[in-house]
């Protein structure tokens, strides 16, 4: 389902932290693009800068210099709201943590994107999502009642809903034993063919960033592509 | 340890003492001003009199009193009149109904007649003088040597009366005070026929009221009765002052109860989501081999100095409110009470406060022992078993008997206490049921498919940890108790509303003589004025009922004693008005008196349920000596809201129009100018005269509920208050919560607009649901009242009552933004950051 349109693209993109007089540089003028469909896992240590650098390209955090383009529109030039509205239309989300409304059922968090927007009538929708992620019988209850593997599933349906033309996965798997890893990972991977969606995620895993397209990796500040 | 813990969260401890400040404030000022009160009637105790004994009755001494009076040996004694009568203001050439006091020797003899300029008497040898109230002398702009006329006679305005030894300002709204030398009474000519007069005789004896004294008063108290006398010393006098001042500061002192009890629910509510927070780290505490109640104690430890730093601010605010209390309550006290701190009084609301504030932490604090150690494993795992915990149990049995022993204290009496108890706990169990019933029906009503910003905010009601039922009792208790009040306020006033219909009468004119009705007639006709009415008035008391005599019926408790005893002012016509629909029975419109058989009177519904009358029930009167035999045939419903003179017994015509009596007359004029030349001309023609003005008196009444109104509404702010700061407290401790939330949703796409929009449904709503639960009680509370004690209709301004729901969500909505701020604007990069 890939194709030659670029989805994301970053063009000397820095990050700087400062803190009093000291300031850090996490990112270094660093560039590279996605196209659509494209499956690309970031890795590298812990404190390289991986979440900023997803943060930076979700438009959920700002560069200190450099241009990003997310679906085209370049976010440098968007207020705050501006850039909600970006994500919202054109973004999904899976954290680590999952990341679950707590007092919302499974049905009602995967309906929250599309209600965001003012969008009635979703709830079939939603529903058909969560039988995709094998949830069909789980719609009424809530966060709590559900296991880690079961959350992150919600959030994957959630994150699907909106139709979104890229995916970012920060550890997808981080909270999960491994059998669920797995069933994760596939289910991630399934959806991404199937709805041509651009996914992006951040992983310590190597199996896990051994089954991408592409493998970026940072070291040091710096972003490199891995051959 | 527990002072290392609060590194990061002593500003969010802080604010769980703050929850009891307010609470604990309003207990220590009232305790300090009641031990304060206590103190100053000891001190003042013959000042409360001015001497060391009172007789009084409402006609003059007969010779046996003034025989034993004058066996008594007093040092000095002095006579007191009073007297309601009309006084015309001759400089701005109006008239109002005063308050006549006659005064003659050295009395007061303890305390002093408090005046402006200061030091001012009634001496005879200053010629006929007065010394008015200070609110005469403002409404008629009056200025010192200005006459005044009282009946025939002038007097010149000395000054004004600042405090009469054992008066409290209060009493006097109704009919100011003009004080004029005892001597020139006389010739006012005012004592008359018809005049509602009290004749006061006071004596001071070398050794106060001894117990020589006392024996003969009580050897004398059957006799003094049956002549109409009775009898006050000054210890008397201070016993009812004291019981008086211990009602009020019992009431004030248990709302400041209500809010330290509220303010104990809310820091129970906050220890429980502080604990939530913090039961990771107690759990790896006993991970490192901590025993449960040492991890406890480690918060306990906490709790408890920030329980004492609660409990000591409000402390001292509350000697601070303690010092303006005296001026809130002035009015109703009888004496200047100068500031004094009550050190015992003082540490006993403290350690009251501070005992109860432990006891609510300890609710959520308990159970926190028998955390699991898996908690810091697996953060599902919670307590240890389901067991029932029989500390949790005992604590809150503590608190019940705590709260019991304080009602105990407060009334003095274990079947008021049980009732108080009662209906704090009833108080506050409705307020929580009604709350949890809207929040219910609320959840029922709420459509599929609404704005998401709506779903979000209501279903934040339900969140882990919510505090909404908590903030629902707060908010609406001080609801309840401001509205019940307003409530009462407003049926009362309306009760007595004008109405300014063109065919009600404004003013009234009462004691006119049968000589003197036509004279009024032809004035109140050349002044171009409506005459609406003209009842004559005869005064009768109740000798028989269902042939039982009076004084065998005082003992059936089942009929009240007011209705036995009272002068009954009965008229006779041959016809009812409209606003007396007969509800039983029919009215019979002549009779006469030669027959045999028993007079037919009607009887007002009031008096019905007072005496448990029937149709057909005997009941005999003594018409000024003349017994006279009636029956009962007819009940009457009267619109007492009608400003027209009403009755509780009618006569028909034919039996009593020989009877002396006295007269009303209402009059419709239009304009204040004309009732104000209507009045005047009147009372100048007629002195015994008194007119009633109908605004005057609905402004008076304004005044009394004003100053009632201010002290309750003081006092209830407390409430408020502390509802405001459990809400502050609520919302900061939940804002990493709401923090977390507003960047997973900014994350998602929601806007700043959508956060603060989710935010400003909840806190509306938890607002909203709290007033209204407070106000739909206090519509119970206010109708009990108006019911049972003043016994009128309860009016509800509906109007009000739901904008007064809307401004509180409003205020709440306010308060919970504002502590909000900042929230709505987190970058949602911190999305990726939270664990």
């Amino acid at each position: 389902m890939m194709n030659d349109e670029t989805v994301l693209s970053l063009d000397k993109v820095s990050k700087t932290f400062s803190s009093g007089d000291r300031s850090l540089e996490v990112l270094k003028q660093s560039s590279f693009n996605a196209r659509a469909g494209e499956s690309i896992a970031v890795v590298g240590p812990s404190g390289s800068g991986k979440t900023t650098l997803l943060g930076i390209c979700a438009g959920l955090d700002t560069p200190t210099s450099g241009e990003i383009k997310l679906n085209g529109v370049s976010l440098g030039e968007l207020s705050e709201d501006q850039r909600s509205d970006v994500r919202n239309r054109f973004v999904g989300f899976v954290f680590q943590n999952f990341q679950l409304l707590p007092t919302l059922t499974a049905l009602e968090n995967v309906m929250v994107p599309l209600e965001l927007r003012g969008l009635g009538d979703v709830e079939s929708e939603a529903k058909d999502l969560l039988k995709k992620v094998g949830l069909g019988e789980r719609f009424d209850h809530y966060p709590v009642q559900l296991s880690g593997g079961e959350q992150q599933r919600v959030a994957i349906a959630r994150a699907f809903i909106n139709r979104p033309r890229i995916l970012f996965a920060d550890e997808p798997t981080g909270n999960l034993d491994s059998d669920t890893s797995h069933s994760i990972v596939d289910l991630l991977f399934e959806l991404n063919r199937k709805s041509g969606t651009t996914l992006i995620l951040v992983t310590h895993d190597r199996e896990l960033a051994s089954k991408t397209d592409r493998v970026l990796r940072i070291d040091n500040g710096s972003v490199m592509e891995e051959p | 340890m527990a002072w290392r813990d609060t590194r990061r969260t002593r500003a969010k401890l802080a604010l769980f003492g703050f929850s009891v400040i307010f609470g604990v404030a309003a207990l220590v000022a009232v305790n300090s001003l009641r031990a304060n009160l206590e103190k100053e009637v000891d001190r003042q105790s013959r000042a409360l009199l001015g001497a060391d004994l009172e007789f009084r009755s409402s006609d003059p001494f007969d010779e046996d009193t003034e025989a034993f009076i004058g066996s008594l040996d007093a040092l000095d004694e002095a006579n007191d009149l009073r007297l309601s009568t009309m006084a015309y203001f001759t400089s701005s050439d109006q008239t109002r109904l005063v308050s006549l006091r006659a005064l003659e020797g050295g009395f007061p003899w303890y305390g002093e007649l408090e005046t402006r300029p200061a030091g001012l008497n009634l001496d005879p040898d200053q010629g006929r003088v007065a010394i008015v109230e200070e609110s005469l002398k403002i409404q008629y702009d009056l200025e010192l040597g200005d006459e005044i006329r009282i009946g025939q006679s002038d007097f010149r305005v000395l000054g004004e009366v600042l405090r009469l030894p054992g008066e409290s300002s209060y009493r006097n709204s109704f009919s100011p005070r003009i004080l004029i030398p005892y001597a020139y009474l006389e010739e006012t000519d005012l004592l008359g026929f018809g005049s509602r007069t009290t004749f006061r005789r006071r004596l001071v004896f070398e050794n106060g009221v001894d117990v020589d004294l006392e024996s003969a008063l009580r050897a004398n108290e059957r006799q003094l009765g049956r002549n109409g006398i009775r009898y006050d010393t000054a210890e008397e006098e201070k016993e009812d002052i004291g019981n008086m001042l211990n009602e009020m500061t019992s009431y004030l002192s248990l709302v400041g109860f209500v809010a330290l009890l509220l303010g104990g629910v809310g820091i129970a509510g906050a220890v429980q989501v502080y604990l939530k927070e913090k039961s990771a780290s107690i759990a790896i505490l006993r991970c490192l081999g901590c025993s449960g109640l040492t991890a406890m104690m480690v918060f306990c430890a906490q709790i408890v100095v920030v329980g004492f730093a609660g409990c000591l601010v409000g402390s001292i605010l509350g000697v601070a409110t303690q010092a303006i209390l005296p001026q809130i309550v002035k009015a109703f006290l009888p004496f200047d009470l100068p500031f004094e701190i009550v050190w015992p009084s003082l540490l006993e609301a403290f350690l009251f406060a501070w005992a109860l504030t432990l006891l609510f932490a300890l609710l959520p604090l308990l159970p926190s022992r028998n955390l699991s150690p898996m908690r810091a494993i697996r953060s599902s795992s919670g307590l240890d078993g389901n067991r029932r915990d029989w500390l949790v149990w005992l604590a809150s049995a503590s608190i019940g008997s705590l709260t019991l022993w304080f009602s105990i204290l407060q009334t003095d009496d274990l079947k008021e206490a049980a009732g108080v108890f009662g209906g704090i706990l009833i108080a506050i169990a409705a307020l929580a049921g009604i709350g949890l019933a809207l929040r219910k029906s609320l959840k029922a009503v709420t459509p599929k498919s609404p704005s998401f910003v709506w779903k979000q905010g209501i279903s934040n009601l339900y969140r882990p940890n919510n505090r909404t039922v908590s903030l629902i009792v707060m908010i609406g208790m001080g609801a309840f108790l401001i509205y019940t009040l307003y409530l009462c306020e407003t049926s009362i006033l309306k009760r007595g509303e004008i109405n300014d219909q063109d065919d009600k009468p404004n003013t009234v004119f009462f004691d006119v003589q049968s000589d003197q009705v036509d004279t009024v007639k032809s004035i109140v006709d050349r002044l171009g004025v409506q005459l609406k009415f003209h009842d004559p008035m005869v005064t009768m008391r109740l000798t028989h009922l269902r042939s039982e005599p009076v004084g065998q019926l005082r003992r059936n408790r089942e009929l009240e004693g007011w209705a036995l005893s009272r002068e009954y002012r009965s008229t006779y016509r041959s016809e009812l008005r409209a606003h007396e629909p007969i509800v039983e029975g029919e009215f019979v419109s002549q009779a006469n008196l030669g027959g045999n058989e028993a007079i037919p009177i009607s009887v007002e519904e009031r008096i019905v349920e007072a005496l448990k009358l029937e149709l057909g029930d005997l009941i005999t009167w003594d018409v000024q000596g003349l017994p006279i035999e009636t029956v009962v045939t007819s009940i009457r419903k009267v619109d007492w809201r009608q400003m027209q003179p009403n009755f509780f017994v009618v006569f028909p015509s034919g039996i009593l129009e020989e009877a002396p009596a006295n007269h009303i007359l209402a009059a419709k004029a239009q304009g204040i100018e004309t009732i104000t030349a209507l009045q005047g001309e009147v009372v100048k023609t007629f002195p015994n005269v008194s007119a009633i003005n109908l605004s005057m008196v609905l402004e008076s009444l304004r005044e009394i509920f004003d100053k009632v109104g201010f002290v309750v509404r003081f006092m209830a702010s407390f409430t408020i208050l502390t509802g405001i700061v459990a809400l502050i407290a609520t919302v900061l401790t939940s804002r990493y919560q709401r923090m977390k939330e507003s960047v997973l949703l900014r994350s998602l796409g929601a806007n700043t607009a959508q956060v603060r929009k989710i935010m400003a449904v909840e806190y509306f709503l938890v607002g909203g649901l709290g007033s209204a639960a407070g106000v739909l009680l206090s519509l119970g509370g206010a109708w009990a009242m108006t019911h049972f004690i003043f016994k009128i209709e309860l009016y509800v301004p509906w109007g009000i009552t739901f904008a007064s729901i809307a401004l509180i969500g409003f205020l709440t909505l306010v308060t919970g933004m504002l502590n909000s701020m900042g929230i709505a604007k987190r970058p949602p990069i911190e999305a990726l950051r939270y664990e």
